[in-house]
């Protein structure tokens, strides 16, 4: 990776009863701070934070895809990349040679000026690229950084979870199953951590 | 492998790649790996077990030339024949539920199974099909949200956007999982595996090519699969007085898909068989050519049933390992 200067991305933060209360500026690991302005808020037009509750940008989903494209995935680590590259039937899958960092690039620089635009002229945009592999990537990563484990860095403070009522990796249900047959089993949210009690290792922090 | 590692006489390289079976005159002398710094080590042996899973065990025997490679055309060599996936289908109805379900709570134990349809048992001949198949619902993980948000049934226009969002809090934890359908999966003479002669792994050494697609029985069984599943998605709805959606165009005709999960059980390739003209290995794992060369796994059925495959895989392992220990080492040579 090229060697340049620290870039930031800024972060709503909220207090208990969504109060906003101060903006976070996260490091980012392998976007620009323009590109992932790009990426916030066409995140944000995915998942947006609207009536029905917080969305892409309150969770960072921002931060988790800049993870995802730093590390092991960005770069195609586990996808067979041996040439020839050859056009293929849609049953074989993605046979493009683009890694996932180079999709999201390209898919960037096609964006042009998105964050000038009014949200209506960005969903326009949007629909013009819905049926791109970047766009299909843009929202599975969307889906992911809404839902991961905070642990890699999108659904920060577990909003995603609490929006859902996902109550997080718990190990078992044994006594809450049958008391809560018909009823919704909603509790605050705990991450790995919290269950296990120890920081855990990320795969996208692995360095090769 | 903890109760193993308690052995003086056994040890474990992790992170080793075999490369090749080396053998002479009928005769398996042992492989030869590659280790986690990249040496190339050559490991002697008396018995060699090769227990790769389905893909892996055909190469290495491919690679190691151990055996005739299949050729499809003039239907001779047996390496690489009756390769078989299952036949998998689910229910085209989607329910949702009034109230939450608690769907994360669920684990395998709440799942079900019915073989009412399994093999040949209460099959319509209008179905025109050999075989059935197995339906159940296991679902262990639960509702994850990452696997399970966004399923929106008539509910927004876009897969994306403020409309979907709303609509998707609606029903992520309120749809019942359809039935899924597990159909056995028959040998074809143009289903098999050889070594592919364009990509090769990092050490330069051919991938496997697998030559598999669906047949017209293989169509009828996903019609009669997803066509039983949403009969069973239907009841669940009428019991639990809810609307079951289901899809007014028909089903549409499938190639087979290497790009979609579609269970692990890729079976044949090995197989074993009552004579080494037709299989490569005997009733007991053995190689019909190598006496000291056992090979394990699914890779050894013929036919690819609908249940699931490990509780036979273990069976016939143990049976295997029985037939090492209690004969083949009393008497080294061909057991059948």
């Amino acid at each position: 990776m090229r060697i340049r200067r620290r870039e930031f991305i800024s972060i709503p933060v909220y207090a208990l009863g969504s109060q906003l209360v101060g903006r976070a500026e996260v490091p980012l690991r392998f976007f620009t701070a323009a590109e992932a302005e790009v990426i916030q808020a066409a995140s944000a037009r995915i998942f947006p934070s609207d009536e029905n509750g917080p969305g892409a940008t309150e969770a960072g989903v921002v931060i988790y895809i800049d993870r995802q494209l730093a590390g092991p995935y960005g770069r195609d680590k586990y996808r067979y990349t041996k040439g020839p590259w050859v056009e293929s039937v849609p049953e074989h899958g993605y046979q493009g040679k683009e890694n996932p960092r180079q999709i999201y690039r390209q898919g960037i620089e096609k964006l042009g000026n998105f964050v000038t635009l009014t949200h209506e002229q960005q969903d326009e945009r949007l629909m013009g690229i819905e049926n791109t592999m970047f766009f299909r990537l843009l929202r599975t990563h969307t889906i992911e950084g809404m839902f991961c484990d905070p642990m890699h860095g999108g659904n920060r403070d577990m909003v995603g979870w609490k929006l859902i009522g996902f109550p997080g990796p718990v190990m078992s249900y044994r006594d809450e199953l049958e008391p809560f047959l018909g009823k919704p089993y909603r509790v605050k949210p705990k991450s790995l951590e919290q269950i296990v009690g120890h920081p855990v290792k990320v795969m996208e922090d692995e360095k090769d | 492998m903890p109760v193993l590692q308690k052995r003086k006489n056994f040890s474990i390289r992790n992170n080793a790649n075999v490369r090749r079976i080396i053998h002479r005159d009928a005769r398996a002398e042992g492989v030869t790996y590659i280790d986690e710094k990249g040496e190339e080590h050559l490991q002697p042996a008396n018995i060699v077990v090769l227990a790769a899973w389905t893909p892996q065990n055909t190469r290495l025997l491919l690679l190691s030339k151990i055996g005739a490679p299949y050729d499809p055309q003039t239907g001779k060599g047996t390496l690489g024949r009756n390769l078989t996936h299952q036949v998998a289908a689910a229910s085209r109805a989607l329910v949702v539920s009034d109230k939450p379900l608690n769907g994360f709570m669920v684990s395998g134990a709440v799942g079900y199974s019915f073989a009412d349809f399994d093999g040949d048992r209460n099959l319509d001949p209008a179905w025109r099909i050999l075989r059935g198949g197995t339906f159940n619902r296991g679902a262990p993980p639960g509702s994850l949200p990452i696997a399970t948000f966004g399923r929106t049934p008539g509910l927004s226009k876009r897969d994306w956007g403020s409309e979907w969002k709303k609509a998707s809090i609606q029903t992520w934890d309120r749809i019942i999982s359809g039935s899924g359908f597990r159909g056995d999966h028959l040998a074809y003479r143009q289903n098999y595996m050889d070594l592919d002669p364009t990509y090769t792994d990092k050490y330069g050494d051919p991938l496997l090519r697998m030559t598999l697609d669906w047949t017209e029985h293989e169509q009828r069984q996903f019609e009669f699969g997803s066509r039983i599943a949403t009969e069973v998605s239907k009841a669940v709805a009428r019991v639990a007085g809810l609307k079951a959606i289901e899809p007014n165009r028909p089903l549409e005709r499938r190639r087979y898909n290497a790009s979609q999960y579609n269970t692990t059980h890729i079976q044949g390739g090995v197989i074993m068989g009552s004579s080494s003209d037709r299989s490569v290995l005997n009733p007991w794992l053995q190689h019909w050519q190598v006496p000291n060369l056992w090979i394990t796994g699914s890779c050894a059925f013929p036919q690819n049933s609908s249940a699931n495959p490990t509780l036979s895989i273990v069976a016939i392992t143990i049976r295997a390992a029985d037939a090492i220990v209690e004969r083949y080492l009393k008497h080294e040579g061909p057991l059948a």
